[in-house]
């Protein structure tokens, strides 16, 4: 195939083209794209002449997703790279959301990890009204049952 | 704005849920019912289980003398954690380790902690009923916790031979005592979820512990691994250890080969089970030293390698959590330290709050007698999880 012949017998960079699903195509190195499963696997099954569909991901969502992979394949110091990735995931919510949702769906397992770090991080030490409020989540217990709940982990609640 | 965490599959929710310490996933339970649900589920029980740290468990009981005949408690429990920084997090108020329905007037022991759940001895304070000894099986996560039947009368429980395993073959979690009558003994099991115990067969070692009284179980030993209980034995005429083991599949007890001597004579010894290091066993003794043997392969004898040696003139170690960086986590001085194999180098981990602070104080009565407060520490490791007895029992009905 041809993608086996041409990683095996050039040395020079080769780029893989990613189009998002609003038809934006963008040019990735190959060694930066392949840090995502799906990309992998799609680049294996013959993709990699042509261009690559990504029916999931729209452009700016991509762009941000392409900057990671770029980032993560440009060999910067382990320090700098987290100060780096601290200041990608500082975004709002819903852009979190598209990335979540995005390296999910590339397979992208460091960064699925430090975005749900990210998320973490929101929850941690909060009460279970603050996390609601927080993400805007409607409270679908009954009184009865959050009496309940309440009387059965009070100590959850110190 | 749309709730986008509300949308996010499982599979994502899962990974930011497995992110988080169980005291902050006891409250993401209580967001909404979605949460609570899959933080309930199987699935994420098993994948949390394997994710989470152990943690190390400190009961403390303070008891109130207002009378010179009548004693008042107040259980607490806080646990360690050792994630990031270690620190101490309080589970005052209703934390049960303890039934609900049970009263003052019964002490707890701290028997063995399987899978997430704990298994508990309850013994009545004024041992007015010594029959009345009973096993009592507990998630102190969920708060959930249910006794199990007591002996008949007549019957005596021994408190080292019983504790809680899990049979990986039928997924149930099955309880295990041994009691007496006399010279007469009798082992029983009891599946979780069901209501009774089963007589199953008791082996000669058993038989030969009740009537030649040479045999030493006073040992933290009873822990789980492989599928097995196990208990660390001394008999006490041939100064050597035996390790008994009962296999949660098959039912039946056998026994397995200790390590090789210890290098010196022990004051207090003890097992590590599977929830702190790997799924192996460990056996320590200690006294001015702390040895730690490791059954590298299990079930095979001559795999017991010696792991660590510690010489320690003026303190009893004993040995809780092997950390995965390496650390292992021993107390020391009524003080929880880490200790660094390669730098051999001890680091105190109670800066911020000691467990074991509170020591006796003493309160002027107001009616003329003097209200002496007792604190009592006991200590447990114990991986948490949300796996609920209400499940357990309600799958086997």
């Amino acid at each position: 195939m041809a993608s086996s012949e041409s990683t095996t017998t050039s040395t020079t960079t080769k780029v893989l083209r990613l189009k998002s699903s609003d038809n934006e195509i963008f040019g990735v190195e190959e060694k930066a794209a392949l840090q995502s499963e799906t990309i992998k696997s799609l680049a294996e099954d013959g993709y990699s002449e042509d261009v690559i569909p990504l029916f999931n991901v729209e452009k700016k969502t991509l762009a941000k997703i392409v900057e990671w992979l770029n980032k993560h394949a440009s060999g910067s110091s382990k320090e700098e790279l987290k100060r780096w990735d601290a200041d990608f995931v500082d975004v709002d919510k819903d852009v979190l959301y598209d990335l979540l949702l995005a390296s999910n769906y590339l397979n992208i397992e460091v960064l699925l990890h430090q975005l749900a770090q990210k998320v973490a991080d929101m929850i941690k030490g909060k009460k279970p009204e603050e996390i609601r409020q927080l993400f805007g989540i409607k409270n679908d217990f009954t009184p009865e049952e959050e009496a309940e709940i309440r009387r059965e982990n009070a100590w959850a609640f110190e | 704005m749309s709730c986008f965490i509300s949308n996010l599959p499982n599979n994502i929710l899962e990974e930011i849920f497995c992110k988080l310490p169980i005291t902050n996933l006891i409250q993401c339970r209580f967001v909404c019912k979605s949460w609570k649900h899959i933080l309930g589920s199987p699935h994420f029980s098993k994948l949390q289980h394997q994710l989470t740290d152990t943690v190390f468990c400190v009961e403390e009981i303070k008891k109130f003398n207002r009378y010179p005949s009548k004693e008042e408690y107040k259980r607490n429990i806080r646990w360690f954690e050792f994630k990031e920084k270690p620190s101490f997090i309080n589970l005052e108020g209703n934390c049960n380790i303890v039934p609900k329905s049970s009263d003052s007037s019964f002490q707890f022991r701290f028997i063995n902690s399987c899978n997430g759940l704990v298994c508990v001895l309850a013994v009545p304070s004024y041992h007015i009923f010594p029959n009345a000894v009973f096993i009592s099986i507990a998630n102190p996560v969920t708060g959930e916790s249910m006794h199990l039947p007591p002996l008949n009368k007549g019957r005596c429980l021994n408190w080292y031979l019983c504790g809680l395993g899990f049979s990986p073959k039928t997924n149930q979690f099955k309880a295990v005592r041994v009691s007496s009558e006399g010279q007469d003994c009798q082992a029983e099991v009891c599946t979780i979820g069901t209501i009774s115990w089963r007589s199953i067969e008791a082996p000669l070692q058993l038989h030969d512990y009740f009537t030649q009284n040479n045999h030493d179980l006073r040992f933290k030993s009873v822990v789980f691994a492989n599928g097995s209980l196990h208990w660390l034995v001394k008999r006490t005429e041939l100064q050597s250890i035996e390790i008994w083991v009962f296999d949660l599949d098959t039912e039946k007890f056998r026994q397995m080969a200790a390590p090789p001597p210890f290098r010196e004579e022990f004051e207090n010894a003890g097992m590590i089970g599977a929830c702190t290091y790997k799924d192996t066993l460990l056996v320590w003794a200690s006294r001015t030293f702390l040895e730690v043997w490791q059954m590298k392969e299990y079930g095979v004898a001559e795999s017991w390698t010696k792991i660590l040696f510690i010489k320690e003139r003026y303190a009893v170690l004993e040995p809780f959590i092997f950390l995965k960086n390496g650390d292992i986590v021993l107390l020391r001085c009524q003080d929880l330290y880490s200790y660094n194999p390669d730098k051999e180098k001890f680091t105190r981990l109670t800066d911020r709050g000691n467990p074991f602070q509170n020591s006796a104080t003493l309160i002027d009565g107001a009616n003329g007698y003097d209200t002496v407060i007792k604190y009592e520490y006991r200590w447990f490791v114990h991986k948490p999880s949300f796996v609920s007895l209400k499940d357990t029992v309600a799958q086997d009905n």
